[in-house]
């Protein structure tokens, strides 16, 4: 953003006059206040002073609260068993529900990707987080079945979902681990070259329909634009992941004789088949599945998942570095998402001055009705990402209603 | 559940117990009515204590390859030590007979187990001690079971589950075949659909068909149902007796008892503390002499990269507060390490926190304590980490070079990778300790601090006897720790803040 310093002067207009403080309640109330006033919010203020354990009665009490201290990050934690402003000291704080939340970071993918690293993004790498984002989404709605994900850009180098199913917030601490440990494919640390394995027999079909979403990407993205071994530290990396040093010295050998990523890969393939056909034991099966899986399966922070509370950045923040909203968007068209054209907080403000100048203009002839501020903006988009997935959350609550009171009127 | 200390003993005949007692195997849910006399309630309880060391030590050992070894083994010695009751238990089918001795059994395991819920409620530590060994006891004895008895067992705690329609299971015949990993045949087996937080231990290794929030799991791993539940309900029921614990503490008698219980026990897991301190700049040294290799290497990693991410911090902070570092100089090494890549205002707003928080000086003011080995072991490691048991988290080519590195011969070097390889991490270490100081520990240990002090005492020993015979040179030998009983093991997650 041209100008962090900025930051100070415009959020006291992004408050006032974009943030959705109305549909911000209508999803954290979920149809009830109580819900709401037990909330733990924490503002990182200015000086980068850090209150936690902030709560409040209502919208309108958040919104004064947020409008007084103009918090440059706002985080969202659990639901106590109460408020938590009225017990600060913290140990009979008893966390009660909580979305589900998942945090992916692009620089958790540095091992893999090759055109940036650390915070930086670019087209290319984005698509790892597209990815992420098909394959968690999926995974979540037809073996969790959960109905209500909201999908968050993080403003800088990543992805947050929140899951808001009733069912998802009331879950435990040990079945939330069981959760992301299900969905975590990718482990082993720094000393360990091969990360992914499939055990069994056969392929557990959260995995095969993982596999399904890489294997049309994966030529394309990992082999040809990453250029997975279209250089020598590229090959090294690629070979440590094989079974043992034969298979490793009869790869290297294919690889020597070609020049580039694409041609290698096939190379390989065309090598790991023939000799799993011709029943060689030196090779595993699922080898090829696991190497995908390895170079482009999401990567998880599992801390953020497992525990009820963990805080994680609220939508509809700025990003203090990069000025960027942190909007929600659409899980079925992330990959037309372009992290670069994310609104940035000084262009809303733009947009708006703009508009109000042009609306002068022609005031003079027509009473216009009062139009909302953020519509006059490119946050128009994503409110209604956001509204449709309220919609969604108000009308499964108002079906749980209309079926519970169907149970009474049996009696 | 009321204790009392009046001598009387209701005689119950052989049917009211048969009543009270149905099964072999039991989830604890009511506690126990009537009263029992003081001694006998300390008969029961540190039997049970005896008993749930038992457990521990099977648990401990790599050579039993699968739970009915395991079974076996424990059975064995709970007759050696003449646990007969135990013993029976253990090889309970489930209701299919109703002997005097059988029905005596199940009372005792009800009485015991609810005291020693009183007993070990008292912190954390107690409570993983006594949730890991009663739940892994309880696998045990469930897998003794047979047909009739795991379904009582279902009826008996109002589990209904019936199996799924064959009609449903042909329409998901695939599905089933692809994604249940332990069952080859899935038409001589029934399945049960339940909520996935039914059965977590399923969900998390991936073994059973997933769809919309319901597991559908084989006949066999019915297990995991009971083993969720017995651990939500261990954690509820220690909520409600460490109440029960301060409310009976004007019983001098028996809440001394029922306090001073959990101390009794001598495990190899529990950390040592170091009683006294150790100076920062000895840490070059001892990680060469005197550390295991999981610590070393997150040593040598920190002062090669000036960094480690959160949970090397946290195992190799606590293992640093475990040999007596105090806060002050943590807060120093630490900041002076990462101080090396970022300016000290990151530092202490980012990193200083978690020392702090380790200590227990911020959060929940909790008292953390080192990690032990099995819980190490069967930490994730992602990429960019360094933490974990290189015996287990290194692959074999990384290992055997770090090896070599330090000085160790081929041949000893393939015989730590062939122990790592088959899973004997504990026993590739003591080798390691064995290579590093020239003679075996007098101790076994499962934790680094185990270690820690294993490696003292024999350098400090070796320190002295050459200060005996006038050495000139400078052993520069650390004074001698003592071995504390005060803290126990720290096996699972109670940490999920950090
Ligand atoms: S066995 Fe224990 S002490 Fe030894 S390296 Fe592994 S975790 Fe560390
Ligand atoms: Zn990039």
């Amino acid at each position: 953003m041209s100008g962090t310093e900025q930051l100070e002067d415009l959020l006291p207009i992004y408050y006032t006059r974009l943030f959705p403080f109305h549909d911000y309640y209508r999803w954290l109330s979920y149809g009830n206040s109580d819900l709401f006033e037990r909330r733990e919010f924490s503002f990182t203020i200015a000086d980068d002073i850090y209150i936690r354990y902030k709560s409040f009665a209502n919208s309108k009490h958040l919104e004064i609260e947020i409008k007084r201290l103009m918090p440059h990050k706002i985080d969202i934690g659990a639901i106590y068993n109460t408020a938590p402003k009225n017990e600060i000291k913290g140990n009979m704080l008893i966390p009660e529900q909580r979305e589900l939340v998942f945090d992916i970071d692009m620089t958790d993918y540095d091992e893999v990707r090759t055109c940036c690293s650390g915070a930086d993004i670019c087209p290319k790498c984005w698509k790892y987080m597209a990815v992420a984002c098909k394959i968690l989404d999926v995974a979540l709605r037809e073996d969790f079945g959960f109905k209500h994900l909201l999908w968050v850009f993080s403003g800088r180098r990543g992805i947050h979902c929140w899951v808001c199913d009733e069912d998802a917030r009331t879950l435990d601490s040990a079945s939330r681990t069981a959760v992301a440990e299900y969905l975590e494919l990718v482990t082993g640390g720094e000393y360990m070259y091969k990360k992914v394995n499939i055990r069994g027999e056969n392929m557990h079909h959260s995995i095969r329909r993982a596999v399904d979403i890489i294997e049309p990407l994966f030529v394309p993205m990992c082999v040809i634009e990453q250029n997975m071994l279209g250089t020598e530290q590229g090959m090294n990396k690629f070979l440590l992941i094989l079974p043992d040093e034969t298979t490793r010295t009869e790869v290297r050998e294919l690889f020597s004789k070609l020049e580039n990523s694409s041609d290698r890969w096939e190379a390989f393939l065309k090598h790991y088949r023939s000799e799993i056909n011709s029943g060689s034991k030196k090779w595993k099966r699922f080898l090829v599945e696991e190497i995908m899986i390895q170079y482009s399966y999401p990567r998880l922070d599992l801390n953020v998942t497992k525990g009820l509370n963990h805080l994680l950045k609220s939508p509809f923040c700025i990003h203090p570095k990069t000025g960027k909203v942190c909007v929600p968007f659409n899980p079925k068209s992330v990959d037309k998402f372009d992290p670069s054209t994310v609104p940035r907080i000084h262009e809303l403000i733009e947009e708006i001055n703009t508009f109000d100048a042009k609306e002068k203009a022609v005031q003079e002839d027509s009473n216009t009705k009062k139009i909302k501020d953020y519509k006059k903006t490119s946050l128009n988009k994503t409110l209604h990402i956001f509204q449709e997935f309220l919609r969604g959350l108000e009308d499964s609550r108002k079906g749980q209603k209309i079926l519970q009171s169907d149970k009474k009127m049996e009696f | 559940m009321e204790y009392t200390r009046r001598r009387h003993t209701i005689k119950r005949d052989i049917n009211s117990l048969e009543e009270i007692y149905p099964h072999d195997v039991q989830l604890y849910q009511t506690p126990p009515t009537g009263e029992v006399e003081l001694s006998e309630f300390q008969e029961l309880a540190v039997e049970r204590v005896k008993v749930l060391q038992l457990v521990e030590s099977i648990i401990a050992r790599t050579d039993l390859k699968n739970s009915e070894a395991r079974r076996t083994a424990l059975h064995q010695d709970l007759k050696k030590n003449g646990f007969t009751y135990y013993a029976k238990l253990l090889n309970g089918q489930g209701c299919s007979s109703h002997s005097d001795i059988e029905l005596q059994a199940r009372r005792r395991d009800h009485i015991s187990h609810f005291i020693l819920t009183l007993a070990y409620s008292q912190n954390m530590e107690f409570q993983k001690w006594f949730s890991i060994n009663e739940v892994e006891f309880f696998k045990w004895r469930f897998s003794g079971l047979n047909k009739e008895g795991i379904i009582k067992l279902l009826i008996l705690n109002n589990f209904n589950y019936t199996p799924i329609s064959q009609c449903e299971k042909d329409e998901l015949r695939d599905l089933l075949h692809i994604s249940t990993l332990s069952v080859n045949n899935i038409d001589t087996t029934d399945f049960y659909k339940l909520p996935f937080q039914n059965v977590i231990d399923l969900i998390r290794s991936r073994k059973v068909y997933l769809n919309k929030g319901m597991a559908y799991i084989p006949q066999k791993e019915l297990v995991s149902i009971f083993v969720t539940y017995f651990k939500r309900h261990l954690k509820s029921q220690f909520n409600y007796a460490s109440e029960c614990l301060e409310n009976i503490s004007n019983d001098m008698r028996i809440s001394s008892f029922l306090k001073n219980l959990p101390n009794c026990f001598t495990g190899m897991t529990r950390v040592v503390w170091s009683t006294t301190s150790t100076p920062i700049e000895k840490l070059d040294e001892l990680s060469q002499s005197s550390y295991p290799l999981c610590m070393r290497t997150l040593h040598e990693t920190l002062r090669t990269n000036h960094h480690l991410k959160h949970s090397g911090r946290l195992q190799y902070g606590l293992f640093l507060k475990g040999i007596g570092i105090s806060l002050k100089n943590a807060e120093r090494f630490w900041r002076e390490e990462f101080t090396k890549v970022m300016d000290i205002d990151k530092f202490e707003k980012q990193y200083s926190y978690t020392i702090r928080h380790a200590y227990g000086k911020e959060g929940k003011h909790t008292n953390y304590t080192p990690y032990g080995c099995n819980k190490i072991i069967n930490t994730t490691v992602a990429s960019g980490e360094y933490h974990g048991c290189p015996y287990k988290h290194m692959n074999i080519d990384v290992l055997r070079k770090k090896l070599l590195n330090i000085g160790m011969s081929i041949a000893d070097v393939q015989e730590i990778t062939t122990l790592s390889t088959g899973g004997h991490y504990l026993l590739a270490c003591t080798k390691y300790f064995e290579f590093v100081h020239k003679s075996p520990p007098s101790h076994t240990f499962m934790h680094p601090n185990g270690y820690f002090v294993e490696s003292q005492e024999i350098l400090t020993n070796r320190g002295n006897s050459k200060a005996d015979v006038a050495s000139a040179e400078n052993s520069n030998r650390l004074p001698a720790i003592k071995r504390q009983k005060t803290k126990s093991i720290a096996e699972e997650d109670h940490d999920m803040l950090f």
